[in-house]
């Protein structure tokens, strides 16, 4: 366990991982081991985030009740929704990714083994902190966070929310956040460069198609919430200003930001789950899908749109007329590629000879319920409409037909399908059967009626409310629903426990399915596909197998894994450094704003010494092109200059760090910090933040020159050197954006 | 209403200029004017979007039509203009030799689309803009730029040779790069504080129409900035969104075809 090799990176040594015993797992770095620690995590905060919504439930049963306190309701409403959004439902989806990529592109696992190892435990340290906020209850720290699971300022601020839990929350989220980067970048960069020979993009299998969308959604998304998160965290712990309009900051500048994720998050649990849906109707109906090229193309499309529609969520914010008016369209615009799908889906099946296997109940349910929540979700775009139900029930009614009837069940039909690969063994249909319909109904009967309520006009997060004519039913309706729910899942986990003991064999194929992952064993070897990945030639590789005398078209005969010449390290590299863009983007946005409207106390043009900062900028302008002449003599194998260029550019970089460090101190002393104001807030954390990252580029040059010291180059493959490289200018570039916009914007005017 | 309508500006540079682009492709594509349509329907374009009332109200009244001629100058006519060159009458004049290695050098997607990007966010600094605005001269040098910068932004996208374009994946990335550069300049100017561009705060307003479009149509300079930023932050993403389908529709056509039959489009 201790050092599981990799030789080329992505192959272990396969002895070290087939060890058993529970650390083995803790220590594992196999994409399919990885995959199903995602898929239990998700499913035992499921239980979790199920039981908070129970007591919810209980509360709101009767009118008038006092079974939960008003502060605990808060704290349950808080961690339910952080809970099922950002442990359930992401882990679930990037369990199945993990699990299933690898194998579905006949690759032997993923790009990037021990980063994904690292994603996983990220972000369940991030589900753990979260959860240890409950127990600061005891020390009088007022317990879990509870101003909502998107934390609006002001309220989610020190002045609100003195206690510890929303301090917890943005740790928490900055683990899960970090945890959900890195499974992003690793999908994309295992989908583009690890396929298996006649692979072509226009084969792959439609998940994996979601799955590389969605990571490109995580790219964009998680970012802008991370530099978010950082600005609430110095808040509420070092006193800055950025969400405080009492002392000049902006509370919307928080709903901004949250909501630039906050969109895109919506796809990014919900394309997956299309993904899964794309692969469970075409098997159970024994036909193809229908129109692969839409469904793949319309992904795209929704993926680009989900980034150009956040405001709606604000519309009652008072963005004014016009703001509203375009959100509206884009808003409305994301219906026709979802609209596209599901008649695919439907066309599927139509004609097809339909097996009703539970998976594919579950994927029929779906197409029900999703579509129920997305015709709520087209009404919420007409802003008259959002104006009257936003904040009411009808937006909890609406976004649980999205998530549970839409991903949750996506996810039930894709653990009743692939749960005989993963474990060697069937679930039982009989008690699938009772499954599904308790989760039907129950799912139905909790919030088809919360539609009614909100147009009567409940609001949503309340903790008790009056005998209303008609309210008293409703709720205690949808709290029976609630708990038919909750009966199905138990059903669901006893279903699960007892094929774990002795369910019936499965054998490699049990469904007749047509892609790759059905090639090998149930469960697979180690190495995925120990005899090696059968031919692909077209999209159903198993199907051509089976029936060589009537094999499908070939699609994409031309093998386009060869025009996509891209290495994993620097294509790894590179969608970190474009992930960048949206965290440094949002900072210096920040910078900007702030900048245009000064508040009183020290500013750029009183504060910075520019002829001395740019001193140390030019240390670090040059030392891009010292690494580049490195990098020249090491391509040449000239080790002598590498050792050379390369301690030059660390004595540069290591240069502008003591310049940063003694403005800092000047600063510092001279009573300019990051609580002074909006400067000192601003100014100190985008900064501070670009320091970091020439730090963490110094870690690895020093890695780089301790190689060339101890005569080890030849273990530096070249593209592993040119991705320190892209990273090293990278830092310096977005220098250059800096120096521009806050040392020499204010000499201009 | 009719005053707007009628407020045409037949500016000679304009006409002599659209007149040589038209005069020039027939000279080199006399032989061959199968593609001719899209090269007269981009220049028509260019026509229309700098004489019309659109140059008119841009130029003196209001920052949202101004911006609307611009989109129209950076996002319609260099792609209608791109589609209607020849494979031939390109790759003769690739084979030329400093065109050859110009092209070569410019092609580069991070050449090309910083070119495409930056003279487009250069531009709309309100020192420039205003400096355009006041100034005739300028203002032809900044039509004339966002033409040029914006055919070298869509070469590798939309160029006549299909192997010196981009391959689909990199086309996307390209052009979701381009869309949120472009969004993230309409972000600011929506939300920017009004006035940005001191012009439009107090037109001249030669033509007498000042008080229909601020008290009749509602467009105050706020609106107007707002109005203008969305124009190109979500009218300009529809336009990149349209091209990414093409060229999903493109790459999944040339699949189709066997190996052979297809130059590398890849």
């Amino acid at each position: 366990m201790k050092d599981i090799t990799i030789t080329d990176a992505g192959e272990m040594s396969f002895e070290e991982e087939a060890r058993e015993g529970w650390l083995s797992w803790v220590a594992s770095v196999d994409h399919k081991r990885i995959g199903i620690l995602y898929l239990w995590s998700a499913t035992i905060f499921f239980v979790i985030g199920g039981i908070l919504a129970l007591l919810m439930r209980v509360q709101l049963a009767v009118p008038e009740n006092h079974f939960l306190t008003p502060e605990l309701y808060n704290q349950l409403f808080t961690m339910h929704g952080t809970t099922m959004i950002f442990l359930v439902v992401m882990p679930a989806l990037i369990g199945f990714s993990n699990y299933l990529v690898p194998l579905m592109i006949g690759a032997r696992d993923v790009a990037f083994p021990r980063l994904n190892a690292l994603g996983f435990w990220a972000q369940a340290f991030g589900g753990m902190m979260l959860y240890f906020s409950f127990a600061t209850e005891g020390l009088n720290l007022g317990g879990a966070p509870a101003v909502g699971w998107f934390s609006y300022a002001p309220l989610s601020e020190m002045a609100y929310s003195y206690g510890s839990g929303e301090t917890y929350w943005v740790l928490a989220l900055l683990g899960i956040g970090v945890g959900t980067l890195s499974a992003g970048i690793n999908l994309m960069v295992t989908i583009i460069c690890l396929r298996a020979p006649g692979m072509t993009m226009w084969r792959l299998p439609l998940f994996v198609w979601m799955v590389l969308v969605t990571g490109f959604l995580i790219v964009n998304a998680i970012p802008p919430l991370n530099a978010g998160l950082v600005m609430l965290l110095f808040d509420r712990i070092l006193n800055a200003h950025f969400f405080r309009p009492a002392t000049g900051g902006s509370a919307l500048l928080w709903q901004h930001v949250f909501w630039i994720f906050g969109h895109p998050e919506v796809y990014i649990m919900v394309l997956p789950a299309f993904g899964i849906i794309s692969e469970v109707i075409p098997v159970f109906s024994g036909k193809p899908i229908f129109g692969y090229e839409f469904v793949a193309a319309s992904g795209i499309a929704i993926g680009f749109l989900s980034l150009l529609v956040w405001a709606h969520h604000m519309f009652a914010v008072g963005l004014g007329h016009t703001v509203d008016l375009f959100f509206a369209v884009t808003s409305f615009t994301i219906a026709v590629p979802t609209g596209v799908k599901i008649f695919n889906w439907t066309a599927t099946m139509y004609g097809g000879r339909l097996r009703f296997t539970t998976s594919m109940m579950f994927a029929v349910a779906f197409l029900l319920t999703f579509t129920i929540g997305g015709l709520s979700g087209v009404a919420f775009a007409a802003v008259p409409i959002d104006w009257q139900l936003t904040d009411s029930y009808f937006v909890v009614a609406h976004f649980h037909y999205v998530l549970f009837g839409g991903s949750a069940f996506a996810a039930f039909a894709g653990v009743y399908y692939w749960f005989p690969k993963i474990t060697g063994r069937m679930l039982s249909e009989h008690l699938g059967k009772w499954n599904f319909w308790l989760t039907f109904i129950g799912f139905n009967l909790t919030f088809m009626v919360q539609h009614v309520l909100g147009m009567y006009g409940m609001p949503r997060r309340v903790w008790t409310y009056p005998p209303l004519p008609g309210w008293e039913a409703m709720n205690m309706i949808s709290t029976v629903g609630a708990f038919v729910l909750a009966f199905s899942v138990l059903i669901f986990l006893v279903n699960i426990m007892l094929s774990l003991r002795g369910g019936e064999i499965s054998g490699d194929n049990p469904w007749d399915a047509w892609s790759l992952e059905w090639a090998t064993t149930s469960p697979p070897a180690i190495e995925n596909f120990p005899h090696g990945v059968p031919p692909v030639r077209g999209r159903r590789p198993l199907w051509d197998l089976a029936h060589p005398d009537r094999p499908d078209e070939e699609p994409g005969s031309r093998d386009d894994r060869e025009h996509l010449k891209l290495d994993r390290n620097k294509l790894g590299v590179g969608l970190f450094i474009f992930s960048e863009f949206g965290f440094f983007g949002a900072l210096i946005g920040t910078y900007i704003y702030f900048y245009l409207f000064p508040s009183a106390g020290p500013s750029a043009a009183k504060s910075l010494d520019v002829a001395r900062t740019f001193g140390f900028s030019i240390c670090l302008f040059l030392s891009s092109a010292t690494f580049h002449m490195a990098a020249r003599s090491f391509k040449i194998r000239d080790d002598r200059k590498v050792k050379i260029w390369l301690g030059l550019t660390l004595l540069l970089g290591a240069a502008f760090i003591f310049g940063q460090i003694w403005e800092y101190t000047e600063l510092l002393t001279s009573g300019v910090t990051l609580s002074s104001n909006l400067f000192g807030s601003t100014f100190f954390t985008l900064t501070g933040f670009h320091g970091l990252h020439v730090l963490m580029g110094l870690v690895v040059l020093a890695i780089l020159l301790g190689l060339a010291l101890g005569g080890r180059l030849d273990d530096i493959k070249p593209s592993g050197f040119e991705a320190a490289g892209m990273y090293w200018h990278f830092v310096d570039a977005v220098w250059v954006v800096i120096f521009s916009i806050v040392y020499l914007w204010p000499l201009f005017g | 209403m009719v005053t707007i309508l009628c407020a045409w500006d037949p500016d000679l540079s304009v006409l002599i200029g659209c007149a040589a682009l038209l005069v020039a492709y027939w000279a080199v594509h006399r032989s061959n004017l199968s593609r001719a349509g899209w090269f007269v329907g981009g220049t028509g374009v260019m026509l229309f979007a700098l004489i019309s009332p659109i140059d008119t109200l841009g130029d003196e009244y209001l920052f949202s039509v101004h911006m609307i001629q611009h989109l129209l100058l950076v996002l319609v006519v260099p792609p209608l203009l791109l589609a209607g060159i020849t494979p031939a009458f390109a790759s003769r004049v690739i084979e030329c030799r400093p065109l050859g290695e110009i092209e070569r050098r410019l092609r580069k997607p991070v050449i090309a689309w910083l070119i495409g990007i930056v003279t487009l966010t250069l531009w709309h600094a309100p020192v420039l803009f205003d400096a355009a605005l006041n100034n005739e001269y300028i203002h032809i040098l900044e039509h004339l730029s966002f033409l040029a910068s914006a055919t070298i932004f869509w070469w590798p996208v939309l160029g006549p040779l299909p192997q010196l374009r981009l391959a689909p994946l990199l086309t996307l990335l390209y052009l979701v790069g381009a869309a949120i550069a472009n969004s993230l300049l309409g972000i600011w100017l929506t939300f920017a504080p009004a006035g940005l561009y001191t012009p439009y705060l107090h037109p001249e307003d030669s033509l007498g129409i000042l008080k229909l479009l601020r008290s009749g149509w509602g467009l105050t300079p706020a609106v107007d900035q707002e109005l203008g930023g969305l124009f190109m932050w979500v009218g300009g993403s529809f336009v990149f969104l349209a091209v990414m389908v093409a060229v999903l529709l493109r790459w999944f056509g040339f699949s189709e075809m066997n190996a052979s039959s297809s130059a590398a489009s890849f």
